[in-house]
């Protein structure tokens, strides 16, 4: 097990950097001179070029992405171009906060997708599943910050239940002020886990081992949770992994429309700004959290389904053979 | 499972009504006086740089302009120079300026403020990339004794004390800063109203009031400037009284607030005009009744009410209403009868092919998009090309383009920043002057505006300018910008500065609404 942990954590390495080589040539060959959008419209020309000297944009492409990687390695993400604070304190200030909110989310996922889906499973084609399904369905269509405004407008302007936007401070205006966005958030992802529970669900009902359990006797209840559930959850999990690694990328529009002070906010300024640094910075950041999620996941279906669990064990038990032969 | 979901659905709703049972956000507590001890400002975007000398973006300086001071100031209601730092000051000769600084004033951190922190930040203005054309017209600046500095000018130049005012020739301290240049950035200390108490990226900015302030203590405690880049988020924030004042409005949202008892909404034409400049040295646009022509074809009212739903002002001048030396001699009127009649006059009575070059900027994009259809009425056929920011400032500078559409900010608020840059024939290409005029009469009314110490005398050449420019032509002025911003009922004393920095030291908020 920690060796394939080990293996996996290796096996980040090649990604980061090829993620730092995709990013860093996008971010540079696309048009914008990032000295001309920081300095604005009224520039003078003279004042570009000293700007772009400072920022060594004049140094060759590959030179600077060379040098970038050497200081990466030292463990310096640099320096924003805009503000000139570093980059790895800007991002590891702002993650927090996005982990605050993709936490909310994805409960709000779990408590709303799992649910709906069970039933519909178990009520496959009947009213309740034709509704729940057109709904998830507009829940994974429908535009975020639309969402959020129409949240917002009700809850926040109409009713007054929760701030419109911001982040509260203390344990309770905290909470106050994540309803919205993790509903915002967590709405999108809990249809996709809902269809994702539903058909997962319909696949484990037709097995023989179901019949079985019934022609037992057991209680459709205890069918349902300890022989339906959980031999349908791998997929579960996956789909939820992914969603929660999307999530703790930034939810860049949802960060938005509530002024959420977050990953994704700090990456679309960047963005704007081409501000080279702080996407890099941001992006390599995002991706080790994603790749991180995954990793959890893998090792989590260890924990839920006893047959890959074995399989670990195995694998570890046949090598112990081989060195000991 | 109907009982696990009950109890789910009764748990949900239960701590919905706790957390909702927490009342508003109004973040403020009651002063005791009746008035709130915390202004609440929602802006759209957060400070780059706390660096008087590096953030010059209206989002920043509207923060840190509480912080710093300048040795001058312009007055917003009475547009006129009136002392700051400097507690007065004489024009020793056309290129001298002594400046004569108040004592007793101290930095934030509690340093005394002396004449070598003003040549102190004057130079290091002079020297950054960000905001030295504000203040290159400096030579020298020179430490008398303690309190009083003679800045020197490489040529006279009338506006010296309005660049001066610019909150990017704010004075810091100098052992201070001298120690760490990147200190301002995150820690900025000035001698303004307000001190820096807190920023959280992306969050919000807290500044506490500056009790010593020369011109007395501010209205209130505090100011919180909090980060709302989604427009509709900042008028619903309003709404609710989470702030008490949002800058910027969506054009949309507008109309929302003013029919609303407990809010107001205050609007005025920005600094920015953005116009249509033709390349006179390119044939047919060397031709002055071509450019007339083009002129009377666009209907810049329509524009105004369509595109920007009546936020916005159809322009006369090249300056703004709110910009020293403004005359107004009126809009060219929308005349496609009379513009085909010059084009006829000019030679071109079926018209002509050319070109628009535009940046990719959306809303300019569609102006040039209906000028376009409206040039195309009196049989001009336009190509609207469309180009990243760096190539088409570039390739315009180069004069290539037949013609194109710029927006320009009058941010020293005085005439010549405007006419000089972009009617002066020393200035074409990279400057500003991207019609590439080089007319006699312009320069010498530019150069009587720029060098005279009298301001009657400057009034008088920039509406003679203003006069001749019209007929000459050379810019189509298309429209001014709007600036607003929407405050509760309950807010006082809130003056909206057309540069977009709005000034809080003496606004108070009452209790409630």
């Amino acid at each position: 097990m920690w060796k394939y942990i080990l293996k996996r954590l290796l096996m980040m390495i090649p990604v980061l950097l090829g993620v730092t080589f995709i990013v860093f040539f996008i971010m540079s060959m696309t048009p914008g001179d990032p000295a001309a959008i920081i300095l604005g419209d009224q520039a003078t020309p003279e004042a570009i070029a000293q700007l772009r000297e400072e920022l060594r944009l004049n140094d060759p492409l590959l030179l600077r992405y060379v040098q970038y990687i050497v200081d990466m390695l030292h463990g310096d993400f640099g320096e924003s171009y805009k503000n000139g604070i570093s980059v790895a304190s800007q991002v590891l200030d702002k993650f927090p906060n996005t982990a605050i909110l993709a936490i909310a989310g994805i409960l709000v996922a779990l408590a709303i997708g799992i649910p709906v889906g069970i039933i519909s499973a178990r009520k496959q084609y009947s009213a309740l599943d034709n509704v729940s399904m057109v709904f998830s369905l507009i829940g994974v269509s429908m535009p975020v910050f639309w969402l959020g405004l129409l949240l917002s407008l009700l809850f926040a302007l109409k009713l007054g239940w929760f701030p419109s936007q911001g982040m509260g401070k203390g344990f309770l205006p905290l909470l106050r002020s994540l309803v919205l966005p993790a509903i915002t958030l967590g709405t999108g992802s809990a249809a996709t886990v809902a269809r994702m529970t539903r058909s997962s669900m319909l696949e484990v009902i037709r097995q023989d081992y179901i019949s079985t359990a019934r022609a037992k006797g057991l209680a459709e209840k205890v069918i349902t949770k300890r022989h339906m559930f959980r031999n349908a959850l791998i997929p579960i999990v996956t789909a939820v992994g992914l969603q929660f690694g999307h999530l703790l990328g930034g939810a860049m529009l949802t960060e938005t429309v509530f002024s959420w002070p977050g990953l994704g906010r700090l990456m679309i300024d960047s963005l704007n700004s081409k501000d080279i640094p702080m996407v890099l910075g941001s992006v390599l950041f995002m991706t080790i959290m994603f790749s991180f999620v995954n990793l959890a996941v893998d090792i989590v279906y260890a924990f839920i389904d006893p047959r890959i669990r074995s399989l670990y064990k195995k694998a570890g038990f046949r090598k112990r053979r081989a060195i000991a032969a | 499972m109907k009982r696990a979901l009950t109890v789910m659905l009764v748990l949900a709703l239960a701590s919905l009504s706790l957390f909702a049972m927490g009342g508003s956000d109004k973040a403020s507590a009651d002063a005791g006086n009746g008035y709130k001890d915390t202004i609440s400002v929602a802006i759209g975007a957060d400070v780059t740089s706390f660096d008087p000398h590096v953030g010059k973006e209206t989002p920043a300086v509207a923060v840190t302009n509480h912080i710093y001071d300048t040795l001058v100031n312009v007055d917003p209601e009475t547009d006129e120079v009136v002392p700051q730092i400097a507690e007065s000051w004489e024009v020793v000769s056309d290129t001298e300026y002594r400046f004569h600084i108040r004592q007793g004033l101290k930095f934030h951190n509690g340093e005394d403020l002396t004449a070598d922190d003003v040549k102190y930040s004057l130079d290091r203005a002079i020297a950054s990339p960000a905001v030295s054309y504000i203040v290159d017209f400096i030579d020298e600046v020179v430490v008398e004794d303690d309190y009083t500095v003679l800045v020197t000018l490489d040529a006279p130049y009338a506006p010296a004390l309005r660049n001066l005012a610019v909150p990017f020739a704010a004075i810091v301290p100098k052992d201070y800063t001298s120690a760490n240049e990147d200190i301002l950035r995150t820690a900025p200390v000035g001698t303004g109203p307000y001190k820096f108490q807190e920023w959280s990226q992306n969050d919000h900015t807290t500044l506490v009031a500056n009790d010593e302030y020369y011109a007395g203590a501010p209205a209130t405690k505090y100011i919180e400037f909090r980060v709302v880049p989604e427009a509709a988020q900042r008028t619903i924030a309003l709404e609710t009284g989470e702030v008490d004042l949002a800058y910027d409005p969506l054009t949309a949202d507008k109309q929302r607030i003013e029919e609303n008892d407990e809010l107001k909404l205050y609007s005025a034409p920005s600094l920015t005009c953005y116009y249509l400049s033709m390349n006179m040295n390119k044939a047919p646009f060397d031709n002055k009744l071509v450019r007339q022509a083009i002129s009377h074809a666009i209907d810049r009212q329509l524009i105004v009410d369509t595109l920007y739903m009546g936020a916005g002002q159809a322009a006369d001048d090249l300056i703004a209403p709110a910009v020293f030396g403004y005359y107004g001699c009126g809009v060219d009127e929308y005349d496609p009868e009379l513009s085909k009649q010059l084009l006829a006059e000019a030679g071109y009575p079926n018209g002509f092919s050319c070109s628009i070059w535009v940046n990719n900027n959306q809303e300019r994009v569609e102006v040039c998009q209906v000028i376009q259809a409206m040039l195309g009425e009196v049989g001009i056929q336009c190509k609207l090309e469309v180009m990243e920011f760096g190539t088409f400032i570039s390739r315009t500078t180069a004069g290539e383009h037949d013609m194109g559409y710029f927006g320009w900010v009058t941010s020293t608020k005085d005439g010549d920043y405007t006419y000089y840059s972009l009617e002066h024939s020393t200035q074409q290409g990279a400057a500003g002057n991207r019609t590439f005029v080089n007319d006699p009469e312009v320069d010498r009314l530019v150069e009587i505006g720029r060098s005279s110490t009298d301001e009657s005398v400057r009034l008088e050449a920039y509406k003679e300018l203003s006069i001749y420019l019209k007929d000459l032509a050379n810019n189509a002025n298309i429209l001014y910008t709007e600036i607003s911003a929407g405050a509760g009922a309950n807010v006082e004393d809130f003056v909206l500065d057309p540069i977009g920095y709005h000034e809080l030291q003496t606004v108070k908020v009452k209790s409630s609404r």
